[in-house]
């Protein structure tokens, strides 16, 4: 079956991209560039599927060719130079997350399981932490072992095992997509109103009756950020103000999480009247002996912990990477994609007399305006 | 490959390794280009370079970050934005004085090889 050779040459550049440093986003443009005028020339003025296949088997073996194109490859330790960057990344998220995952259960577990003796102390803390990242560390060798060894037999042309695994590492420090942000815009906003109305003021319980101002404060703040994310992209202002809101959030949740579930009643209907209706006293009358609220309002805190952690680790990696490559505080930044960065800004150098829309032999049609 | 192979690679390397960057910054001379077209021409003009297609970029950027060269993206067709490479003064500059220096040697070079049957 024929492939469009865009399609071709985008899977060769997302496994290209594994192996690059964080933000090589011009540099994959560089190459995206590259390999249709070389498809084009090998085809003789048309990209085909075969001759897109030629120019990406001229690049290369894609770890290879983003060492080449990027003039990176520091061996590191034991690592080969060409996995230095994936490897990096890929421990930088799984670090990251342990980081996020440890605060988030010591914001837990010090505040509820210690008090209410299900776990007598959070063993160790922080002692705890460097030997989660070294356990950390050794599953990935032992994982990055093992994955290498499956993919001894794989064509070159073909996307490893590896490669599929590393993508983690891409993911995890991809911008955010312009989609997220405006729904953190249209939550912050809408939730930040919701908690505020009259008829739920009347539903919390009285001990968290006293932040519901706070946090719907916070929610309009977050909603400032989505927008500043939605207008601009990545830039380092907004890495810094989210990184801000998210300590922010950090410790305000180690208040939360002692306040309790927030809400003593419901609203309910009965014959067509609405009368507040009490949850906890459901459950006691009721017998049921697990009342899940805490636990609710556990893993809610736990996970807004857990983002508001990893935002952190992302900026303090990548406010310093923008600044060390003379970036500043405020640029028009990108958007997470699927593809690759579509650029939004036109700088005309040259004349060009393309038609608007280009048919390849095989079919694969391209829009040129 | 017997030892003169060996050695004659290790210095085409280096005679390579010095006049890429002279032949990459007297082409953008005469006219701005992105990667791939100055691939192609150094490709054309300069045979004996015979450079891999990926040690040009990152030279390029090399040369960039020196401040021989200044570079601006555009984007008239959307799916190949080109990095266009200009010199700039300094770069401008160093070829002159490059250029200079070629040319003694090449010329003094000359002298020497062409004593001893070499030309």
């Amino acid at each position: 079956m024929t492939k469009d050779p865009m399609k071709l040459i985008e899977e060769y550049l997302e496994r290209v991209k594994v192996y690059l440093p964080l933000a090589s986003e011009d540099l994959l443009m560089e190459m995206r560039t590259h390999l249709i005028e070389e498809a084009e020339a090998v085809g003789g003025g048309q990209m085909t599927a075969g001759s897109a296949l030629m120019a990406i088997e001229r690049m290369g073996d894609p770890k290879a060719a983003a060492n080449e194109y990027a003039g990176t490859g520091k061996k590191v330790g034991p690592v080969p130079s060409e996995y230095t960057q994936p490897v990096l990344r890929i421990l930088g998220v799984l670090v990251g997350f342990g980081i996020a995952f440890s605060i988030a259960a010591y914001v837990i577990g010090a505040a509820i399981l210690v008090p209410i003796g299900i776990i007598a102390s959070v063993e160790n803390w922080p002692f705890s932490l460097p030997i989660s990242i070294l356990v950390n560390i050794i599953f990935v060798l032992l994982i990055f072992g093992g994955i290498s060894l499956a993919d001894r037999n794989k064509m070159p042309s073909e996307k490893t095992l590896l490669e599929s695994f590393f993508g983690i590492g891409t993911e995890g420090f991809k911008p955010k997509a312009r989609s997220d942000a405006a729904g953190e815009l249209v939550f912050g906003v809408g939730f930040g109103f919701f908690i505020l109305m009259p008829q739920l003021q009347m539903l919390y319980s009285s001990a968290f009756a006293p932040f519901v101002g706070a946090v719907a404060g916070l929610l309009f703040v977050g909603a400032l950020k989505g927008a500043l994310f939605l207008v601009a992209g990545e830039n380092n202002v907004n890495l810094i103000f989210e990184a801000g809101l998210g300590v922010i959030w950090i410790l305000f949740s180690t208040v939360l999480i002692n306040v309790g579930f927030p809400l003593e009643y419901a609203w309910v209907n009965n014959n067509g009247t609405w009368s507040l209706f009490n949850l906890t006293e459901f459950f006691v009358q009721n017998e049921i002996p697990f009342i899940p609220f805490d636990w609710i309002w556990m893993f809610i805190i736990f996970m807004i912990v857990v983002t508001s952690a990893w935002r952190l680790i992302v900026a303090s990696i990548k406010v310093p990477m923008y600044l060390n490559r003379g970036r500043g505080l405020w640029w028009q930044g990108d958007w997470s994609k699927k593809s690759l960065r579509r650029p939004r800004r036109r700088t005309k150098l040259v004349s060009n007399q393309n038609p608007n829309y280009r048919v390849y032999h095989d079919g694969y049609q391209e829009s040129e305006d | 490959m017997s030892k003169a192979d060996q050695e004659m690679d290790r210095w085409a390397k280096e005679v390579k390794r010095g006049a890429v960057t002279l032949a990459i910054l007297a082409l953008l001379k005469r006219e701005p280009a992105y990667g791939y077209e100055l691939v192609k021409r150094l490709e054309q003009k300069v045979s004996f370079l015979q450079l891999e297609q990926g040690t040009v970029y990152p030279l390029l950027r090399r040369m960039e970050k020196r401040g021989l060269l200044h570079s601006e993206w555009d984007y008239e067709i959307e799916t190949r934005p080109k990095k266009y490479y200009a010199l700039s003064d300094e770069g401008r500059r160093a070829l002159e004085m490059m250029s200079r220096t070629w040319d003694v040697l090449s010329r003094e070079m000359n002298e020497i090889t062409t004593g001893v049957g070499m030309q």
